[in-house]
């Protein structure tokens, strides 16, 4: 197997530690993802979804177990190293936006390429260009404060976008939109996968989740089931917004 | 990431925090204020008294009559030109002062009654017209030579010498003007006017008494001998150690450049310390405030920001704060100094007390601000993020 993977973990365990109580997130679990995969991962609150998620997305180090992102294993870099990959291979979504609210949506956009050191008039450029493809255009010089959490969310993305990444991995990106925005989310996923992205989600939606084309349900830290999703359930994002009253291209808030 | 970056992300983290950044410059802006105020007190205190001294001319020696049956008759001063070892002039000097007046324009102006000797004893020159000559100082001859400051005061752009002028009511010709030699003194030397001490006397009747000489010796080190030998002579004439007071200038320039390094030392320690605790309030303020920031920093290593980036972000604020605080309280230092000059006692900015006190609240700044980003910086993002 090994190089076939964009992401592949193998055993991994997580381990928190509250004072002397161990509470194991993850106990042993090995999944490959192919480069241009669309994953969903699925399963109750606390399964572990987002401590896996974090662990493929390098914000944080497994207990056990091997990982290795693009044939690399990620146990072995250093932090530094570890900082690059975050900046350049991977785009990651949060649950909660995550936007610095001091500066512009504009600005939050830019920072990954800040980091990369990206010169200025093309850091600005792509980040216009992130924030106009997910229909932001009139909010560019508006703080997150200003923005609605669908709003807020979708700069997030467009943070995730700008950076160019081979991954994109997202914690419940669409928890936070109303169905309309959704699905434009879900367009874009299904847009940059078919451009070669790899994108893994997390998601309660089992409607999101049949936009990818495998879904890996997590119960209790563990692996309980890896399905495809056969071709003709799989949903077209851009189909059902054509469907959907009142399509207008890049839709603002309404 | 280039400086101009990390200055623009500092810049907006000082932005979004005003209060905080505020309240970190104001321990700051008091600490670097109060010692330079503080210290520039010392400072100018130690130059006037050291300009004063210096006044006076180099090698000179100042006896004072401490008591009433103390007199210094010219009979002693001539026996003092013989009897003391390595001495130039021995002048008698009478202090007195008075109302000058010329024309409808009028002074009060500290005098005194020397000799011609004063000229080379006090080390001044001559602007214009002459010296006190021997005549003068035999015959009781009412003419003065006048401070430059005098000259200019009264005399309005009209060349005083050859003027006539009343001191206390009495006639006097105006012989020689003096140049200025310390011209940014108000009160200094440059506002007094130099009579024959004889004239002094008759024009103070019974009171017009000797009490004090200047000597003026070859150089340093016969000067503080001749001190030394004075101290004997009047021990010996009087029996009691206080009946003359016998001061040289350069022993005593020393003693108060001694006096005075301790006491700008002591202002210097206790500005210090405010300064100290300036910088604790910064410390602890750039504390909370990465605390606060833990999420922040969490989103900037989310999206790929290296530690080194990070810590150059808060250092650079840290930096800002304290150096904008710092420049802050050097005005503001430099601000009070001139206020103090103003109403109080003079004061004299020292470049070093200036340079001390800002580079060490931008240690301090600095160091408060990096050390706790550094610990943040150092977390994982998912436990920076929670
Ligand atoms: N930092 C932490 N310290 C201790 N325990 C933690 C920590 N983070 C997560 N856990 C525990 O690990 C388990 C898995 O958490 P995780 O956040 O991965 O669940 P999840 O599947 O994302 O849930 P949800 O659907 O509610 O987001 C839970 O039991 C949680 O309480
Ligand atoms: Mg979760």
């Amino acid at each position: 197997m090994s190089a076939a993977f964009m992401l592949e973990v193998e055993e991994v365990t997580k381990i928190y530690r509250l004072g002397r109580i161990k509470v194991p997130a993850l106990r042993g679990v090995t999944l490959g993802i192919r480069p241009g995969e669309m994953v969903a991962v699925m399963g109750p609150s606390g399964s572990g979804k987002s401590t896996l998620m974090n662990i493929l997305g390098c914000l944080d180090r497994p207990s056990g177990g091997v990982y290795r992102l693009d044939g690399e294993e990620v146990g072995k870099k250093s932090d530094r190293e570890l900082a690059s990959i975050r900046n350049r291979k991977i785009g990651f979504i949060f649950q909660n936006f995550n936007l610095l609210p001091q500066l512009t949506a504009l600005e939050n956009v830019e920072l990954p390429l800040i980091y990369r050191g990206v010169p200025a008039r093309e850091r600005r450029r792509r980040a216009e260009e992130a924030l106009v493809r997910l229909g932001l255009k009139e909010r560019l010089r508006h703080s997150p404060r200003e923005l609605s959490g669908g709003q807020q969310q979708r700069v997030a993305i467009a943070r995730a976008l700008a950076a160019q990444p081979e991954v994109i991995l997202a914690d419940e990106p669409t928890g936070n939109l109303d169905s309309r925005a959704g699905e434009e989310i879900l367009a874009v996923f299904q847009e940059l996968n078919a451009e070669g992205i790899t994108v893994v989600m997390v998601t309660h939606d089992p409607n999101v989740a049949r936009h990818s084309e495998r879904i890996v349900r997590l119960a209790d830290g563990r692996i309980v089931s890896d399905e495809r999703v056969l071709p003709e359930e799989r949903l077209s994002a851009q189909e059902l917004l054509a469907k959907l009253p009142g399509a207008e291209e890049g839709g603002e808030e309404k | 990431m280039t400086f101009l970056l990390s200055l623009k992300l500092a810049w907006r983290g000082i932005l979004a925090n005003k209060l905080r950044s505020f309240l970190a410059m104001l321990g700051v802006i008091i600490g670097v204020a109060s010692v330079i105020a503080l210290v520039s007190v010392g400072q100018g205190a130690r130059l006037s008294i050291q300009r004063h001294l210096e006044s006076l001319g180099s090698n000179v020696i100042e006896v004072h009559s401490q008591g009433w049956d103390v007199r210094f008759t010219p009979e002693l001063i001539e026996d003092l030109k013989t009897r003391v070892a390595g001495v130039k002039y021995v002048m008698p000097v009478i202090g007195l002062g008075g109302n000058l007046k010329w024309r409808n324009n009028f002074i009060d102006t500290p005098a005194q009654g020397v000799t011609q000797d004063f000229l080379e004893i006090r080390e001044f020159k001559l602007a214009g017209g002459r010296n006190l000559s021997e005549v003068d100082v035999r015959e009781r001859r009412r003419v003065l030579v006048i401070g430059a400051a005098v000259a200019e005061q009264l005399f309005r752009g009209v060349n005083p010498v050859g003027e006539e002028v009343y001191f206390n009511n009495q006639r006097f010709t105006v012989v020689g003007v003096l140049a200025a030699k310390m011209p940014d003194q108000e009160y200094g030397i440059d506002r007094t006017i130099y009579l024959p001490y004889t004239t002094a006397q008759r024009l103070m009747g019974g009171a017009g008494r000797i009490d004090t000489i200047n000597i003026k010796a070859a150089g340093a080190k016969e000067a503080s001998q001749a001190a030394l030998q004075l101290r004997r002579i009047f021990f010996k004439m009087y029996r009691r150690p206080d009946a003359a007071y016998v001061m040289s200038r350069d022993d005593m320039l020393k003693q108060v450049a001694e006096m005075n390094r301790t006491m700008t030392l002591m202002l210097a320690a206790i500005a210090g310390i405010s300064l100290l605790v300036g910088g604790i309030g910064i410390m602890n303020i750039m504390l909370v405030s990465v605390t606060e920031r833990t999420r922040e920093i969490g989103i900037r290593k989310a999206v790929g920001a290296q530690n080194i980036q990070i810590l150059s972000q808060f250092l650079i604020e840290a930096a800002i704060i304290s150096g904008a605080g710092g420049i802050i309280g050097i005005l503001v230092g430099s601000g009070a100094s001139l206020l103090i000059r103003r109403f109080g006692p003079p004061t004299a900015l020292s470049l070093f007390s200036i340079l001390v006190a800002f580079g060490f609240a931008l240690l301090v700044g600095a160091a408060s601000g990096v050390w706790p980003a550094a610990k943040a910086a150092a977390l994982e993002p998912t436990d920076a993020l929670r």
